[in-house]
């Protein structure tokens, strides 16, 4: 993995923030408008609907983006059908990991073409800060060229473990191990770009035909991004694009027989439905079908929630540590699975706990929330008019127990317009609470104290997820202690606790709330590769043919 | 009496410092630091932690174990001894006192009496003073107008020149990358309300240079706009400062140039290297940007030279203040100056830049000092950067001041 490098994030200053307002005013004119329907893409070829889905922008309700064309039963049969017959599923399973590679090098460079064009999509479509937008881009670049790399690096490792004794030639290949390989990828709308094209494209390089069902939220960013395969060069016929209701047109699929294997990331319920149905296909359903399509299902890799815990303690520097844990606790508006939800902090002296709230108070009076398309907030609105419900709902229930809440503000006229919701501090509630211990995915925080740094590591780990968590500290013993003890798969010391970097921080994977290997990682591929091994004697009668 | 040389070389610079230069544990630590660079990351995490974790001593003691191959066998049986021998919490309290009342004194100025102090002991030499209200970042819109009120209270306390940081007035609460527009609206405000309280005060302030990837061009923007509005177009008393390891700062000279002879009122530029390499370095590194600094330190010197000369060949629009202690460049300055010193002067830092103040001084070239102090209510950390950033500069092995130490 010698040659990869983190593509670089846009800095910002006078040329890109006028570029920046430029490529919004031209996504607004040009595509997005109540008259831009999005269409399926199946077999290749663009199809419509009469299910349309109005894609609306969350900071402004009001605002049309596209009428998003949505599939049904049938349109989903035809996908699977399709990712089956299509000739190019051949071709594409011929294909070398260098070939492939070239085809996502293309697409790379056709990415980081348009990166301000996307930002302004997923600014539009699903509310994300410019700042944000840009930095999921650099991260979806990254995924491109590590997975392209690690296929590579992946098989050359893999053969360095096999011997050649003389008389005899052995070596390893990597494939599906499906016969016909066909991979649902099911991707969230918090990272419209970079989970869809990581999940994608690893299925992909590795050699399956994809059928792509983005997030209902995001399907307009869907749309663009499937048509962005096609331009780098994928083949038409192995990447359908079926946007759809989740509890129809995903559950359909998810159930097909047809569909072997299935990449989620989204909630913990629908993973758990998912992983009943596949079980459900495994044991009961596959037994009673033709050969040709009783084998088994598998998830590739699964990703679902956090409810993720920092630890703090006296000897932090309050002027550094807020500012990450303001990072953690509201980027993407708290909507990530990475984000910080507990802050734990260790009382070992008097005023300390008093301290860090003090400051964190004050902090959230003066954090910005508004559209992204004024550059000066610091987050945008919450997904849906659901999402905002369940917010406010879950204040009123923390109210209602006891809870002291301390609450930024929002101008009304935001407020009128999109689903926006004030960051928010809670104190008073134990770590054992069903408020504390529910993953909250919004833009806040509860506090909770600690007498010992063990009782603080007990408190982190006792909670239904293990994602990411962390320690700000300067004092040796701590450091050490908590690196050792925390459960969970990506640990971050003395920075913020989100914002992994492919090949940096390699993110999720087996643990509490994931299952597969690690997300941006070396061994990513491996979720969806199996090994095969080719031995040839190269012996005849006795005489070695090749030397 | 004494004859002074006409031309100053930098041989007989170099002479007059060394001969100047005062011997303290401070400049002790300092060479030490240099001379093995694992111990000068030791300490200064030792001081950035010894405020804040209840031993220093025993997370001293435990690092230095930890890179005792990279030490020599003398220091490796001193620190022992010093372990074995010194009680911890004897130690601790030591290593305290140590950082608290030798070290940070060296590097900066505590509290108004210390200040009044430092300005008779210089005014008596015709040094003049620069006060320079040490901290960082403001976090919240509190802390902005706090410094704000402190800015204030050292013009009425002190009536000569004041360096002002921008960063410090715009909270990073409301600092937005991106939002360029709105930002340089915001900072507009502040400088123009610095200026109307300098007005008030008859005191002549500076804008100092600060980090790149954060600012780019922002804090010059509004420098140069604000100076050109009709209101501001001509107040002669005010200045910026100008990194010369920019690559690109040869064109803010230029800017300046232009803007002081389009409103027809000199400007004061504070030339100076920049103090911030090793963290736009990890930057740049970190988020794969192109390096917008030299690399090379000798490029750097060449470029302040240059800049140097093409002010000292503007004299009428931009009075220059060569901010260095390095003998090389201040031999340079002097040489083009012709030996007229009108509206120039060379200008040092506080305690580090002491030998070169008092050649300086020595030899009648006018001198200021650049005095940090720590303004009151201000929190325990605040001088911290400013003293980590004054260590790491110190320490380097490409830095003069060791050398004039
Ligand atoms: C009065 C005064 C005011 C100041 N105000 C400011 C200010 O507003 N903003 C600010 O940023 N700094 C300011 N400084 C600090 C200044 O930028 C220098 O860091 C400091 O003066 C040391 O430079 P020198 O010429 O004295 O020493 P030298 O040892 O000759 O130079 C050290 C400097 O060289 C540069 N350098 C070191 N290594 C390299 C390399 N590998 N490649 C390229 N360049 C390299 C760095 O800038 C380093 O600081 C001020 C200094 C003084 C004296």
């Amino acid at each position: 993995m010698n040659n990869f490098k983190n593509a670089p994030n846009t800095h910002w200053n006078k040329e890109t923030e006028i570029r920046l307002r430029e490529t919004l005013t031209t996504v607004r004119t040009i595509f997005l408008n109540e008259t831009f329907i999005t269409p399926l893409i199946l077999g290749g070829k663009e199809c419509y609907t009469k299910e349309i889905f109005v894609a609306r922008n969350p900071s402004n309700t009001k605002e049309i983006l596209a009428r998003v064309s949505f599939a049904n039963e049938n349109e989903a049969h035809r996908a699977a059908e399709h990712a089956r017959t299509h000739s190019d599923l051949q071709l594409w399973g011929r294909m070398s990991f260098e070939e492939r590679g070239k085809i996502f090098e293309n697409l790379a460079i056709i990415l980081e073409r348009k990166r301000f064009f996307f930002i302004a999509l997923m600014m539009l479509e699903v509310g994300k800060t410019a700042e944000e937008c840009d930095v999921e881009i650099s991260e979806a670049i990254d995924m491109i060229h590590y997975y392209s790399e690690s296929a590579i690096a992946l098989l050359a490792y893999a053969n360095t473990g096999i011997q050649n004794p003389a008389g005899e030639k052995n070596y390893i290949e990597l494939h599906p191990p499906e016969k016909v390989p066909i991979a649902l990828i099911i991707p969230p709308w918090n990272f419209p770009l970079a989970i869809a094209l990581g999940m994608i494209s690893g299925a992909l390089i590795s050699g399956y035909s994809v059928i792509f069902k983005p997030a209902e939220e995001a399907s307009v960013v869907g749309y663009f991004l499937a048509n962005l395969f096609f331009v780098a060069g994928v083949p038409r016929g192995i990447l359908q694009f079926v946007p759809g209701h989740g509890e129809i047109v995903g559950r359909l699929l998810v159930e097909h027989p047809l569909v072997k294997v299935i990449g989620f990331t989204g909630s913990a319920a629908v993973a758990r439905e998912i992983a009943f149905s596949i079980a459900k296909f495994n044991y009961e359903i596959a037994p009673k079908l033709p050969l040709s399509e009783c084998s088994e299902k598998r998830f590739v890799t699964k990703e679902t929630g956090g409810n993720n815990a920092l630890i703090i303690d006296r000897s932090t520097d309050i002027q550094e540590v807020v500012p990450f844990i303001i990072h953690s606790m509201v980027s993407g508006a708290g909507q990530k699975c990475s984000a910080l939800q507990r802050l734990i902090v260790v009382d070992d002296d008097v005023g300390t706990y008093a301290r860090i709230v003090k400051s964190l108070q004050r902090a959230v009076q003066e954090i910005h929330v508004g559209s992204p398309d004024d550059l000066g907030n610091v987050y945008g609105p919450v997904i849906s008019a659901s999402a905002y419900t369940r917010i406010n709902n879950l204040l009123e229930l923390a109210i209602h127990v006891g809870a002291v809440i301390t609450k930024g503000s929002i101008s009304s006229h935001e407020c009128s317009r999109g689903y926006f919701v004030a960051p928010f501090l809670i104190e008073g509630l134990l770590n054992e609470h069903p408020l504390v211990q529910e993953e909250m995915f919004a833009p806040g925080l509860f506090i909770l104290r600690a007498q010992t740094i063990e009782d603080a590591v007990a408190m982190a780990n006792n909670a239904p997820y293990g994602l990411t968590g962390g320690l700000c500290t300067r004092n040796e013993t701590y450091k050490e202690y908590v690196r050792k003890n925390l459960d969970v798969v990506n640990y971050y010391e003395n920075r913020s606790i989100t914002g992994a970097v492919v090949g940096r921080q390699p993110f999720g994977g087996h643990g509490k709330s994931s299952a597969g290997f690690k997300a941006g990682g070396l061994f990513y591929l491996l979720n969806f590769l199996g090994e095969r091994v080719k031995s040839i004697n190269t012996m005849r009668q006795g005489v070695p043919l090749e030397l | 009496m004494k004859t002074y040389p006409n031309t100053f070389s930098e041989n007989f610079i170099s002479t007059e410092i060394r001969t100047s230069r005062p011997k303290t544990l401070t400049t002790f630590f300092l060479r030490l630091g240099n001379q093995y660079p694992v111990l000068r990351s030791e300490f200064l995490k030792l001081i950035d932690s010894a405020s804040a974790v209840s031993s220093p001593s025993e997370y001293f003691y435990d690092s230095l174990r930890a890179l005792h191959q990279g030490l020599p066998i003398y220091l490796r049986l001193i620190f022992m001894a010093l372990e074995k021998l010194i009680p911890r919490h004897v130690a601790d309290v030591l290593i305290r006192y140590v950082i608290n009342n030798l070290l940070t004194p060296y590097f900066l100025l505590r509290d108004e009496n210390a200040f009044k102090k430092a300005m008779m002991r210089f005014q008596k030499n015709d040094t003049g003073i620069i006060l320079d209200v040490v901290g960082e970042e403001a976090l919240f819109l509190f802390e902005a107008e706090n410094f704000l009120k402190s800015y204030e209270h050292a013009m009425e306390m002190f009536g000569g020149k004041v360096a002002v940081k921008l960063s410090s007035l715009m909270p990073s609460s409301s600092f937005r990358l991106g939002n360029y527009k709105e930002n340089k609206c915001v900072l507009k405000k502040k400088f123009v309300h610095i200026l109307m309280l300098a007005q008030k005060n008859r005191v002549s302030v500076t804008l100092d240079a600060e980090e790149y990837f954060k600012w780019c061009l922002l804090i010059e923007d509004v420098f140069c706009e604000t100076l050109l509005e009709r209101e501001w177009s001509n107040i002669p008393d005010v200045g910026i400062a100008l990194q010369a390891y920019r690559r690109d700062s040869f064109e803010s000279a230029e800017r300046f140039l232009a803007v002081a002879k389009k409103r027809g009122c000199p400007i004061t530029v504070r030339v100076v290297k920049g103090a911030y390499w090793d963290t736009e370095k990890v930057i740049a590194d970190q988020s794969g940007w192109k390096y917008p600094l030299f690399e090379k330190k000798d490029e750097t010197d060449q470029n302040f030279d240059r800049i140097i000369s093409f002010f000292l060949q503007n004299r009428k629009y931009i009075h220059v203040s060569p901010a260095t202690h390095n003998p090389k460049n201040i031999a340079h300055a002097l040489k083009e100056t012709r030996g007229d010193y009108m509206n120039f002067e060379f200008q040092v830092l506080y305690g580090l830049g002491e030998s070169v103040r008092r050649a300086l001084s020595r030899n009648k070239i006018p001198v200021s000092v650049y005095c940090p102090l720590v303004r009151q209510g201000g929190s325990a950390t605040e001088g911290l950067a400013y003293l980590v950033r004054r260590i790491l500069e110190n320490t380097a092995g490409n830095s003069c001041l060791l050398k004039n130490l």
